[in-house]
């Protein structure tokens, strides 16, 4: 049989009539259209990721000035300041925890020095050394010696009375001023990240803004909606296996508590470290932080399927819910009260589930065309 | 019944004759030109992917930074070498590539890119690409086929003129069941009735620039489907034929070059817009490149033996038939994915995925969350995490590391939500079932709960 051009051009032209025929019937005519991604990724970075990041800048400079006051003027209530502000400090970071991606993870130095988990024995035992105490001293310290976790070994110690820990920075003043410099040292390293957010020459909150339309770092929109969802999915991710199972012990076999594994041990900040990732979460998917509202992710998500945002809205709550139920500091409380930990933590598995599943499904992040079907 | 044996006779020898003249067909000589334009192409495609590969951190990602990997069943003697030697395998691929491309010591450069990029990718079916299959195909076949006629360094020592038909058509039907039967795979509901995955993929490219608008638009989706699924079904067959091969071309190029715009696919658009000139006429190289670039003094047929036609039939028929052997069992394949690899099935499925294990100590039974990421990298848990036998090769890295750490060795059972194509999730395996326990099966997997379309 001879087909000819003109035939075969009619045959596609009736097979794209025919599509474009069942894809009018089968979509309702008022339906609006679909919410614009770019919009949604400029949005989370200049009302959610570019101000968190500013915030916490604010927030370690305030550190820093109520540790230097306790250098030089310890007392309970300098003292009762500066935990206050390494609190506010702490929770402004980790907020950010759900937007690790970008300078906090490029520079994955400066990131791992602000967060990573404390020697607690090797920071004593340099607030009562010896040694040069510079701001070059600090600089070739181990991240387990700085960073939060370092400054807060020096301002918490629930094994001693706050009268003790006093007198340990009124002697001598090394710890107080291992302290200062701790704190000049994170206040320097979180305002680098919040810069690169925010200015000139790196601009990633711009970068990310402008994904597929100019920016540097992301050819395409859809790369953008891909990094913050799989930062969402690890911090969801990091909640469960690092702050949750480790402590509860959970991930062996006999399962046997590790308090000494809990985030923020000595402030028993651990419960609010988690509520912050969770805080940050909700965030970035509602596109909301304090009043600034923007278009949410959660749009995207419900226009694919709407079942994913409700469920994921609610696994939220619940998991928010669950975490403000531990009773009692985590470090007790994973020993003494290890059905509301595994509660929380059953919570949480419930939101990463359903990012890792039906919000990347709705939205196309998965590995899908990609991954499986080109390089 | 005289009548009848003479008929029977006659049809048999009109059967002989037409073979006859289809072998004779086939064995007829064709210019080799296109076919050596075709091998330049392969192999300067293969080593800027090499480079491309290497430029972006793959080698490392692959090979260097994961601590396990999923071999293909059968295949667990196949395992990446240590450190920077990976980096060695992707040099001599790259220079195996490059010597394919101008034609010097072809089939042996054929051979060696096709045991070294074949061996890269066997060594972890986390990184199972299409393409990647369809590329160890063609230089295993650059490797047996006479492709270094033209346009090669050894047409100067021993060039030829032309090939026998079937050389050229055994490329053509390679490439053509590509598309074949990525239309074939194409013809089912999701993709058809619910635009899906693509409606899902469209939407995320609103940044497309000036039609960005309209690809997130439903009915977009629809037409696209179903353009695509026609094309696919029909380009090969189109390319095939000389009046409407210009025509079909021109659909490649636009096809392919909007998939790798909105898809983010990398080389497999300029592999297949490349390599899909081998299906226009076999001299068209002398027509559009100097004549110096050919020997002139070549004119001689290149040698093939005769029972060559044969194997390459019974090649292809083996490639028609194989794609097709998730039929023989029950179940969807898009979901159990029996049978999905090696069939040309692409684009149809968006799955994400949620797979949660544990081990549980048989003598205590108590029982421990497995951190998959103390295993695998965030990609190869992505992709383990929707894919049934990867599922239970896991379960069984788990009891195998827990024995290696003087364990006994666990039951390991895993919790698995996926979502495919839009839906609701739903529990793609039985989490009562011991997968570490679980043999290798040929084809349906019973612990694989049923799919939710």
């Amino acid at each position: 049989m001879n087909i000819t051009r003109r035939e075969m051009l009619l045959g596609l032209a009736v097979l794209g009539a025919a599509g474009a025929g069942i894809g009018a019937v089968a979509c309702k005519q008022d339906t609006p259209p679909p919410p614009d991604r770019g919009r949604i990724l400029a949005d989370i970075s200049s009302l959610v990721i570019v101000p968190t990041y500013a915030d916490a800048a604010v927030q370690a400079k305030a550190l820093d000035d109520a540790v230097a006051v306790l250098r030089d003027a310890p007392s309970g209530d300098s003292l009762a300041k500066a935990r206050d502000a390494w609190k506010k400090a702490r929770r402004a970071w980790k907020i950010s925890d759900a937007f690790l991606f970008g300078p906090a993870d490029d520079l994955s130095t400066t990131g791992g020095i602000i967060d990573t988990a404390a020697d607690i024995a090797k920071v004593e035992e340099l607030a009562v050394a010896d040694s040069p105490l510079d701001a070059a001293a600090i600089n070739r310290l181990g991240a387990n010696l700085r960073g939060f976790a370092g400054i807060e070994v020096l301002l918490f110690d629930p094994s001693i009375d706050d009268g003790a820990l006093l007198a340990k920075f009124t002697a001598g003043g090394r710890r107080g001023a291992l302290a200062a410099l701790l704190a000049t040292d994170l206040r320097t390293k979180v305002e680098a990240v919040a810069t690169a957010w925010s200015s000139p020459p790196t601009e990633y909150g711009k970068a990310l803004s402008q994904a597929g339309r100019g920016s540097a770092v992301y050819a395409a929109e859809r790369q953008g909606v891909d990094a913050v969802v799989n930062a969402l999915i690890a911090a969801a991710e990091v909640l469960i296996a690092i702050q949750l199972a480790k402590p509860l012990g959970i991930d062996k076999t006999p399962a046997v508590p590790a308090p000494e594994l809990v985030e923020s041990p000595r402030s028993d900040a651990s419960v609010d470290d988690l509520l912050a990732v969770l805080d940050g979460i909700e965030m970035v998917y509602l596109g909301q932080r304090g009043d600034a509202k923007g278009l949410p992710l959660a749009d995207a998500v419900a226009d694919r399927n709407p079942s994913a945002d409700t469920t994921l809205r609610t696994s939220l709550a619940s998991a928010k819910t669950a975490v403000r139920a531990i009773v009692g500091p985590l470090r007790t409380a994973v020993v003494s009260q290890r059905d509301s930990v595994i509660a929380a933590h059953t919570a949480v598995r419930e939101v990463k589930r359903c990012l890792a599943s039906e919000v990347a499904g709705a939205l196309g992040t998965s590995v899908g065309f990609g991954v499986t079907d080109g390089d | 019944m005289a009548a009848a044996v003479s008929t029977r006779d006659a049809s048999r020898s009109g059967g002989v004759s037409v073979l006859a003249r289809i072998e004779e067909r086939l064995r007829a000589p064709v210019d080799a030109a296109s076919l050596g334009a075709y091998r330049v192409l392969l192999g300067t495609l293969v080593f800027l992917a090499v480079v491309r590969h290497w430029a972006k951190g793959g080698i490392a990602d692959a090979f260097v930074v994961p601590t396990h990997f999923f071999a293909y069943d059968g295949l667990s003697f196949i395992r990446p070498l240590p450190g920077a030697w990976m980096y060695g395998v992707y040099a001599t691929l790259a220079a195996a590539a490059l010597s394919l491309a101008v034609g010097w010591r072809s089939r042996a450069s054929a051979a060696v890119a096709c045991v070294l990029f074949t061996y890269a990718h066997l060594c972890d079916k986390a990184n199972y690409l299409n393409h990647y299959y369809l590329v160890s195909i063609l230089l295993g076949l650059a490797a047996l086929l006479p492709l270094a006629g033209a346009l090669s360094v050894d047409s100067r020592r021993d060039g030829f003129a032309t090939v026998p038909t079937w050389v050229l058509w055994l490329v053509r039907f390679q490439i053509g069941l590509v598309y074949f039967y990525g239309g074939v795979g194409k013809l089912e509901s999701d993709w058809l009735f619910r635009a899906m995955p693509l409606r899902i993929w469209l939407a995320a490219n609103g940044d497309f620039p000036v039609l960005g608008p309209i690809l997130r638009w439903p009915e977009t989706a629809f037409v696209m489907s179903w353009l695509g699924a026609a094309f696919d079904l029909s380009v090969a067959w189109l390319l095939c034929m000389r009046r409407t091969r210009l025509f079909a071309y021109a659909l490649v190029v636009t096809f392919h070059v909007m998939t790798a715009r909105l898809f983010q696919i990398g080389m497999f658009p300029w592999v297949m817009i490349a390599l899909t000139l081998v299906f226009f006429d076999p001299s068209w190289p002398r027509r559009v490149l100097p004549a110096r670039w050919f020997d002139a003094r070549a004119t001689r047929r290149a040698s093939v033996p005769r029972w060559g036609l044969g194997v390459a039939a019974v090649w292809a028929a083996f490639q028609a038939v194989y794609p097709l052997r998730s039929h023989l069992w029950s179940g969807d394949v898009l979901w159990t994915e029996d049978g999905y690899r090696f069939s040309w099935r692409v684009m149809l499925t968006e799955k994400a995925g949620s797979a949660e294990f544990r081990a549980t100590d048989p003598r205590t039974g108590q029982g421990r969350l497995v951190r998959n990421r103390a295993f695998l990298t965030p990609f190869q848990e992505k992709m383990m995490a929707t894919q049934p036998d990867m599922i239970r090769a896991f379960a069984h890295m788990i009891a195998d590391d827990a024995e290696q750490r003087g364990e006994p060795r666990p039951r390991v059972t895993a919790d698995v939500v996926v979502t495919l194509n839009g839906r609701p999730p739903a529990r793609l395996v039985d989490p009562a079932v011991d997968l570490a326990a679980e043999p290798l099966r040929l084809g349906r997997t019973p612990w694989v709960l049923s799919s939710p379309r």
